[in-house]
Formats: structure tokens, C-alpha cells, sequence
């Protein structure tokens, strides 16, 4: 196996291409996290979100309308933890689960209720690329990085734009305030709740997007589970990425990186068992996180719920 | 998540209801009377969406599970998982850990305790194959544990996220040994070859197919309720998951009860995997655990983090998850719709339980 | 509610509705299997199967779909309690739990599907042998001779037996055919996984594949979806079923299942008192070629006669212990 493989430009528009769904829910995820609140449940969030973008992108012929509703979908659910979370003082782990849980059911169950049994399989069309007039025809970088289709481009652009929202707005100052200390902003007048409430409804248009782009740009149907543990890979992308926009794009692209590796060794390379293969994203990625953990720090008041009543 | 945080990330999991003594348990029954009522309303609205049988269903649900022999066989079978998993979970959140790796740890188990019974199981009789196969399981599931206890006592990682990837690495690893060494190939598909007779499990109601692992799992939780409740390193566990720091302060050695909590609970969890292999299936299966981890979450926290609560859930959600199963059969469900229906159940639950606990605070 | 008004409950709804007894008389037949019905591919042709025996032999049916090992002794004991005499498992996984209940539950009869003749089959159960390699090896031969890349791709689900036996034909069939391509496989590890799927098939058609085999079965949405991005025109292969709408330009051919033909004759002798036997569902007698469409021409006849010969009785090594 050459080591040529690893510099294959086909590698890396792979790579770009796998980790964008992953870098946009890991956003919205850092987004809740920033806020002061745990959400365990994307993977349910971003199943029912592609469920939905996939059954209203084949009623109305729209993909645009389809991503919307996927967005919807899963920024419902985020809302529903939150209000568990913010209004009750409840528990976030738990309900998170319960979440996850009722997102595989019912997205496998919305199928089966609008499609019913076929001979042949339900598709709708997917995302076509969009080449970047000039920047595509560039050697080799073009075709890697300027022939991509919309959602892959936004994916990108929401890194920088969600680290200005967080670092350079009033808004996202006191957004990570509340996550470090909701007293204090509580003592300024400002809604927790409100704030909490809004980085919900954010994080979820954010999750469910990143649920949308599997149908809408991958496969062009929907199966049952087809996020395969993707939404906990955002989960962990957070904590890997220390809860920073910019670190948290450097460990997606790299799962996906090693994830597209690895389908390209696997053609190649026989003698170990395919299955040590397809362990090896997530083995690296336990290795990398563990390499890096040292002094990763959460927002102090992560999943705690805020109880302006108590004391200390 | 920081240690600091920790216990503070105990409430988030747990809602302590602060009203005292006998009361207490008045309270919690009631609040979980209100919150059955409020599951089955909604249930029977989104049984009445999907166009089934209401009254049908109701019946089904508890008649498949527990109005037969066979029935309530099946069920017990299923709260060995169920109760152990639980216990996992709940002797790590005493420690104040989340453990999200059963299903991964129960895999692991169930590779140990087949792996040594396909080496040795032809030699040695029932008698003793059979309990060195369980505490194989104890032992792989342990080993399992033990990585996010020591990446967590080392370098303070996180545990949640260590047990989600380790999760997907005993999967593949699971499906490696179903499809490779020990396949066997006239199934077709990720299952081993048959495991010695003398690593089985004797049943409890042979004719109906119950067998015995339940009790196993009865005796194992009482052992951890002594455990937590009776002895030193139970007090250890639960001043670390109280407080850490004054937990140190006190001499407890934090990295150390770390390490053995986790390991703990995931030798539970090994040992769930072994049963199913040696008492349920007779082989290892890929598929051994249709996602028992997510399940044993939600019952330790249904359970309210105590050995009883737990045990009585457990059985509880044995019931639930038979009975919506048989939905498809009886009310021609989607088999979806059991899954639907059980995390709705869950939700209600958990949203009675949360507003009581919100007023009780007061 | 306690058994006895349950039971009450039942009888009274029994005698309420006339048209049942009437219905009772009708012999049952259950199916378990282990994916959903909407599935468009292996599911669904098992459930279609068994509503076409239900119409011929005038049977009352029931199907549990997406039923996973832990849960089939549960699903298999209820429906014989029930008096459902004859339970189909349209899945290999099941053989162990029915190696366990056939011997226990003697009046029911099974029909269990396996890669090939089971060892030690019990005498209430009908085996159903699923030759994959056989009609993989024609599958490969058409790959062989349509590729001019001379690089034919092989996306495979599961290192399972099944696959890995198909593999091997196909890899024969490319030596006997065409001497110059060579295979490119590799394995997605899940069946249904579009999005690893179409990662696999990328990665063989950046490696030069033109044509491939698959192996999956929801994957393949996501080879379909690689191929339609491909650089090159790129064909590929289906089973089960016949899915020209999803890739009109790409598809080239299906190996069709028909469990109509297995589940008609072993039902029919069951209903008739003969309860065990052994159906080999090979080309011929179950698996059929569709259409070959978007091939040049003067090879879809050349793909139809190797076919012949494989009906007709054209050797297959089934290799399993090792792959190309």
C-alpha cells in the first residue's frame, strides 16, 4: 500500500464531503453546550430531522422546503429538552436519552407510515454540485474544494460565522455566560431562560441541518438509522474541539479524513480483518482525545440546571 | 465535563425530592400513578393516530407479557439484562459517573465468556465451566470498564464519551469474531458456532423457555446494594460521587475509587453479556443487545438510583418492552411504533416526575 | 384486568363477530423477519412471498418485521400458542432459535432459510438453501465483459459467508471471462448503510472501477448515488428485486429472488402432510436474470448463456475459507 494514499486528492474531497454533516451538528451542539445545556440526544434529533427533510423534499419536489422542515423537526425536539431542562429543572442526561430513543423510532416509524411497503425504494433527487466559477478550474484544489454542492460550502462558512456569534456579539457573550455563570447574568437583569430557550432553538436549526444533509445530499433516500452513530460523533466533536467553532472543524475533518482512509486501504489491504478497519475512526479518535483532553475545560454550569432560588 | 462540575451534573441525572420520611415514598408512588396515567393517554392517542385498536393494544401489552406462561418466561429472561445494565448504571452514577458503554461492555463479556468456553468448555464439566464462563463475562466487561476509569483517573477524560467510542470498538469487534474465527457459516450471518453443553445455562421453566439468569441477576443486585450500602468501598463510592473534594480531603484515594467504580460497573455489565450468550442463545450473536445500554439508563434514573427503585423498574420496562412488541402482532403496528410508544412512556415519566420534584423543591 | 374477564372479554368478542368462525377454519402461517417490510428489497420479498402463499392456499398470515434475535424465541413461542402451524424464518439468524423450538414445539412445522443444507434438521422443518454465488458468478461474468476499464468493483456488505462465497464466484467468473480485469472489493461492514456504502463505491470508482457488483441491500442507494457523480459512466449490478426507476442509465442488471417459487411448492407440501425436505433456491428454481439493459450489445446474450449453463448444472466453487 503506497503512502501516495494518503495525500490522494480524491481522499480529501471525501474527506470534506463526510465531514461536513458532522461539523455542523457538532456546532449546534456547541451552541446548546455554550448555553448551559447537555443534549444527549442528537443522533434521535438528526434522524427524525432527516426523515422529515426526506419526506417533504419528495411531496413538494423541494429541497430547499425539505432542509427547512428537517431544521424544524430536530429544533423541536432541542426545545423540548431545553424546556425539561430550564422550565422543570430536569434531568438532561436522561431526557436526552429518551430523546435519542424516541428520534429512532419515530423517524423509522414516519417512514413507514408515508411510504407503506414498495418493491422499489422511495429517492429523491440530491444536491448537485456547484462549482465556484474560477476557483473550480484551479489544478487539483479545485476540483477538491470549489466543486462542492451548496451545503457543503455553508458547512464551512458556518465555522468562522457561529465563532463571531459567539465571540464578537453581545448576544454570544451572554449566551456563554450563561454557561459559565447564569447568576451573574440573572443579576444583570437578562433571561437564563430566554437565552437558553434561544441557543435551543439555534443549536436545533443547526442539528436538524446537519440530520438534512444526509438524504439531501448523500444518499437521496432515508433509511432507518442512517445517521450510524454520527450524532454522537458531534457529541464528542464538542468536547474535542473544546468547545471552540475552529478546534471542534479540526477533529471532524479528521475522523473523516481517517474514515475515507480507510475505505480506500480497505480495497488494497486484505490481511487484517475489515472489521480492525472500519474500528479505526473511532479508535483514533479515543486516542486523539484522550491526547488532547489535558486542560479541556466545560462551561462551568453545563448541564446544571438554573435555580434562581437557591443559594451559594 | 470538569470534576468540579461533577457533582452539580449528579443533580442534572437525579432530582432529589427534599420532602422527608414516609412521605416520600407517598409522594413517589403517586407521581409515578400520574405519570402511568398521563403515558397511557398519549399512548392511546397515538395508537388511536396510527388507526389500532386502543383497548386491543392495552390488553395485548399485558397479556403477551404476562398472561402466560411463555409470556412471563420471556420477560424474566429479558430483566437479566435489564436489571444488571441498570446496576451498572447506577452503582457508576453513585460514584457520580455516567457509564453510557453497557452495550459495548456487554459485548465484551459476552467475547470473554465465549472465547473460553470454545477453549476449554469440551474438558471441564458444567460445574465448574459454567461459573468460570460468568466470571469471564465479569472479567471482559471489567476490562472494558477499566479504560474510561483509568483515562479518567489519569487525565480526568471523560468518561461519557470514552464508553460511546468503546461502544462501536466492541461492536466491530463482536462482529469480527461472530464472522470470522468462530462463524458458523451454514447461518449465514454474524453467529458462532453452537457453545459447549457444559456452558449452559440450566433453565427455570424449561417448557416455557425462562432460564435462569434472573435469578443471577437478583443475587448480583443485592450484592451491589450491600456493597454501596454495607461496606467501606461503598461508602468510598458514594462521598466520591457526593463530593470529590472533600472526598479527598477525607483520604479517600479519588484516581483509585475512579477506577474500580467503572470497572465495577462494567463488570456487571460483562457479566449481562455472558448470560445471554451462555443462557439465552447459546452462542454469541451480533445483535446479543438491541440497545439494553439506552434502556438501562432510563431505568436507573426511573428507579431513582436505588437497588430496589431499579429492580422494580427493571421489571417494569421487561413488561413494557415484551408487551409493545407484540403490537405488531396484535394491533398490526409497525414494529417502530413499540419503540415510539415506550420512549413516550419514558418521557411522560420522566416529565410527572420532574414537575413533582420542581413543586417539591418548592 | 385479570385473566378471567380477559378471557371472558375474548369469548364474548368471538362469538360477536360471525364471520369467525368461519375464519378459524383457515389454516395460519407465520413469517419473522429480521429488517422491515418497507425495505423495497429482502424483506419485502418475503412478506410479498407470504401474502401470495396466503391468496393460493387460502391461509390466515402474519408477519413480525424488524425482529431481532433476543426477541424471535419470544415472537415464535406466541404465534404457536396461537395456533399458527407453519412459522417461515426469512433470515439465516433465526437457525438457532429454531434448532431450540422445533424439537420442543412439534406440532408446528418451520421453514428456515440457510446458506445450504443444514446439519441435523429437525423433522417439522423444510430448509430453503440460498445459493448467492452461483447467480453472483453470472453477475461477475457480465461485469467482466461489459467494464473497459477492465476494473470491476465489488461493494460487499458483511464478511458473512454468503458474501464471502459470492466474492470468490465473482472473481472466478472475471478470470473465466476476461482474463485481463481485475476486482476491486472491499467490505462496508452493514447492509444498510447508504452513506458507507456510497463512500465504499467512491473509493473503487477513484481506483478506476466502470462497472460494480453489489452486495448490500439499503446501501445501495448510496452506490447509486456514487455512480450518478462518478466521472465516467459506471454500471452497476442489484439483487432481489428489480429497481430500474432508481438509476435508469446506470442499472444494468438484477438477480431477481422469487420466493414465490420455494415458499408455493414447500407450503403446498406441508398443507399436504410432508414436513421436512430440502428447496435449493438457485438460478432456475427461485433466482432469475432480468432485462440487461445500457450493456453493449452481443453481451447480454453472452451473459444469458452462461446463465444457461449455470441452470443447467455449470460447477461454481464455493470458496469459504478464503478471499481474493
Amino acid at each position: 500500500m503506497s503512502l501516495w494514499l494518503l495525500v490522494d486528492p480524491h481522499l480529501w474531497q471525501q474527506t470534506l464531503v463526510y465531514a461536513a454533516p458532522l461539523i455542523i451538528a457538532a456546532l449546534g451542539e456547541l451552541i446548546i453546550e455554550r448555553s448551559g445545556v447537555l443534549n444527549i440526544g442528537i443522533e434521535g434529533m438528526m434522524l427524525v430531522a432527516a426523515v422529515t427533510c426526506f419526506v417533504v423534499t419528495w411531496q413538494t419536489r423541494s429541497a430547499a422546503a425539505g432542509i427547512v422542515a428537517g431544521m424544524g423537526a430536530a429544533a423541536i425536539l432541542t426545545l423540548l429538552l431545553v424546556y425539561y431542562a430550564v422550565a422543570l429543572g430536569g434531568p438532561q442526561i436522561t431526557v436526552g436519552l429518551g430523546l435519542y430513543v424516541l428520534g429512532v423510532g419515530l423517524s423509522s416509524l414516519l417512514f413507514r407510515v408515508v411510504f407503506g411497503v414498495r418493491t422499489s425504494p422511495p429517492s429523491v433527487q440530491t444536491l448537485a454540485p456547484v462549482p465556484l466559477p474560477g476557483l473550480a478550474d484551479l489544478p487539483v484544489v479545485g476540483h477538491v474544494f470549489f466543486h462542492q454542492t451548496l451545503l457543503t460550502y455553508l458547512a464551512f462558512l458556518l465555522v468562522p460565522l457561529v465563532h463571531l456569534a459567539l465571540f464578537r456579539t453581545p448576544w454570544g457573550l451572554r449566551l456563554r455566560a450563561t454557561g459559565e455563570n447564569p447568576r451573574s447574568v440573572d443579576a444583570l437583569g437578562i433571561s437564563v431562560e430566554r437565552l437558553r430557550y434561544g441557543a435551543a432553538a439555534v443549536g436545533g436549526l443547526l442539528i436538524g441541518l446537519g440530520g438534512a444533509y444526509l438524504p439531501i445530499v448523500l444518499t437521496g433516500t432515508f433509511s432507518d438509522n442512517m445517521t450510524a452513530g454520527r450524532g454522537w460523533l458531534a457529541l464528542m466533536l464538542v468536547i474535542f474541539g473544546r468547545w471552540m467553532p475552529f478546534t471542534a472543524l479540526g477533529g471532524a475533518l479528521l475522523f473523516a479524513y481517517v474514515e475515507a482512509f480507510q475505505f480506500k486501504a480497505g480495497i488494497v489491504e486484505k490481511a487484517v480483518p475489515v472489521q480492525f478497519l472500519l474500528m479505526l475512526p473511532y479508535l483514533f479518535a479515543l486516542v486523539v482525545l484522550v491526547r488532547i483532553y489535558r486542560g479541556a475545560r466545560a462551561p462551568q454550569a453545563l448541564a446544571v440546571p438554573y435555580d434562581r432560588e437557591a443559594r451559594g | 465535563m470538569s470534576a468540579e462540575s461533577r457533582p452539580a451534573v449528579a443533580e442534572a441525572v437525579v432530582v432529589p425530592v427534599r420532602s422527608g420520611g414516609r412521605s416520600r415514598v407517598t409522594t413517589a408512588v403517586l407521581t409515578y400513578v400520574v405519570a402511568v396515567a398521563l403515558a397511557a393517554a398519549v399512548s392511546a392517542l397515538f395508537i388511536l393516530a396510527m388507526r389500532g385498536d386502543v383497548a386491543l393494544a392495552f390488553r395485548t401489552i399485558l397479556s403477551s407479557s404476562l398472561g402466560s406462561v411463555a409470556g412471563i418466561a420471556q420477560t424474566l429472561n429479558k430483566i437479566s439484562p435489564l436489571l444488571l445494565g441498570s446496576m451498572a448504571v447506577m452503582l457508576a452514577r453513585q460514584g457520580g459517573f455516567f457509564n453510557i458503554g453497557v452495550d459495548g461492555q456487554m459485548y465484551a463479556g459476552a467475547i470473554v465468556a465465549t472465547g473460553l468456553a470454545f477453549a476449554v468448555g469440551g474438558a471441564l464439566p458444567l460445574v465448574l465451566m459454567l461459573p468460570l464462563a460468568l466470571l469471564a463475562g465479569f472479567a471482559g466487561g471489567a476490562a472494558l470498564g477499566a479504560v474510561p476509569g483509568a483515562l479518567r483517573a489519569r487525565w480526568g477524560v471523560n468518561e461519557i464519551f470514552v464508553t460511546v467510542m468503546l461502544n462501536f470498538i466492541a461492536y466491530y469487534l463482536t462482529e469480527w469474531v461472530a464472522t470470522g474465527p468462530w462463524n458458523d457459516p451454514i447461518t449465514g450471518e454474524a453467529i458462532t458456532r453452537v457453545l459447549p453443553e457444559s456452558a449452559t445455562l440450566p433453565m427455570l421453566l424449561p417448557a416455557a423457555g425462562a432460564h435462569a439468569g434472573v435469578l443471577i441477576a437478583l443475587v448480583m443486585s443485592a450484592a451491589v446494594a450491600v456493597l454501596l450500602g454495607r461496606t467501606l468501598l461503598g461508602y468510598e463510592i458514594r462521598t466520591v460521587g457526593d463530593n470529590p473534594r472533600a472526598a479527598t480531603l477525607g483520604g479517600v484515594r479519588l484516581g483509585r475509587i475512579t477506577l474500580v467504580t467503572l470497572a465495577l460497573s462494567g463488570a456487571l455489565a460483562g457479566l449481562a453479556g455472558a448470560i445471554e450468550v451462555v443462557g439465552y442463545h447459546n452462542r454469541l450473536i451480533l445483535g446479543l443487545t438491541p440497545g439494553y445500554g439506552a434502556m438501562a439508563i432510563l431505568i436507573a434514573v426511573l428507579g431513582r438510583m436505588h437497588p430496589i427503585g431499579v429492580a422494580v423498574a427493571s421489571a417494569l420496562v421487561a413488561v413494557l418492552m415484551v408487551g409493545a412488541d407484540s403490537l405488531q402482532r396484535s394491533v398490526k403496528l409497525p414494529a417502530s411504533a413499540g419503540a415510539v410508544f415506550q420512549a413516550i412512556v419514558v418521557l411522560c415519566v420522566l416529565l410527572v416526575e420532574a414537575r413533582a420534584a420542581r413543586r417539591a423543591r418548592g | 384486568m385479570d385473566r378471567r374477564s380477559f378471557l371472558a372479554l375474548t369469548l364474548a368478542g368471538a362469538a360477536a363477530r360471525p364471520g369467525l368462525a368461519a375464519a378459524q377454519a383457515k389454516r395460519k402461517m407465520a413469517m419473522i423477519m429480521p429488517g422491515p417490510i418497507q425495505d423495497a428489497d429482502f424483506n419485502a420479498v418475503g412478506y410479498l412471498a407470504l401474502q401470495q402463499v396466503a391468496k393460493t392456499y387460502d391461509l390466515q398470515v402474519s408477519h413480525s418485521e424488524s425482529v431481532v434475535v433476543a426477541d424471535a424465541e419470544r415472537i415464535t413461542r406466541e404465534y404457536v400458542t396461537a395456533g399458527y402451524e407453519i412459522v417461515a424464518n426469512h433470515g439465516g439468524q433465526f437457525i438457532p432459535i429454531m434448532n431450540k423450538l422445533a424439537p420442543q414445539l412439534s406440532n408446528a412445522t418451520w421453514i428456515q432459510e440457510a446458506s445450504g443444507r443444514l446439519p441435523n434438521l429437525p423433522k417439522n422443518v423444510w430448509n430453503i438453501g440460498r445459493k448467492f454465488h452461483q447467480g453472483f458468478y453470472v453477475l461477475g461474468a457480465l461485469g467482466a465483459l461489459a467494464t473497459k476499464t477492465d476494473r470491476v468493483g465489488m461493494v460487499c456488505g458483511v464478511r458473512l459467508p454468503d458474501v464471502i462465497t459470492s466474492v470468490n464466484s465473482v472473481a472466478q467468473a472475471i478470470k473465466d471471462v476476461n482474463g485481463k480485469a481485475q476486482l476491486l472489493y472491499n467490505w462496508v461492514g452493514d447492509f444498510n448503510d447508504p452513506v458507507k456504502a456510497r463512500q465504499t463505491a467512491e473509493a473503487q470508482i477513484a481506483a478506476g472501477a466502470d462497472f460494480i457488483v453489489v452486495f448490500v441491500n439499503l446501501g445501495l442507494s448510496g452506490v447509486i448515488e456514487a455512480v450518478k457523480a462518478a466521472p465516467r459512466p459506471v454500471l452497476l449490478t442489484t439483487f432481489y428485486t428489480e429497481k430500474w426507476d432508481l438509476a435508469p442509465k446506470n442499472l444494468a442488471i438484477s438477480l431477481l429472488f422469487d420466493f414465490n417459487k420455494p415458499y408455493h411448492e414447500i407450503v403446498g407440501k406441508i398443507l399436504k402432510g410432508e414436513r421436512t425436505g430440502y428447496y435449493e433456491m438457485r438460478p432456475g428454481s427461485g433466482m432469475e436474470l432480468s432485462e440487461i439493459r445500457n450493456v453493449p450489445p452481443g453481451v447480454g446474450d453472452k451473459v444469458r448463456a452462461i446463465f444457461k449453463d449455470v441452470v443447467g448444472g455449470k460447477a461454481i466453487p464455493e470458496v469459504l475459507d478464503k478471499t481474493p
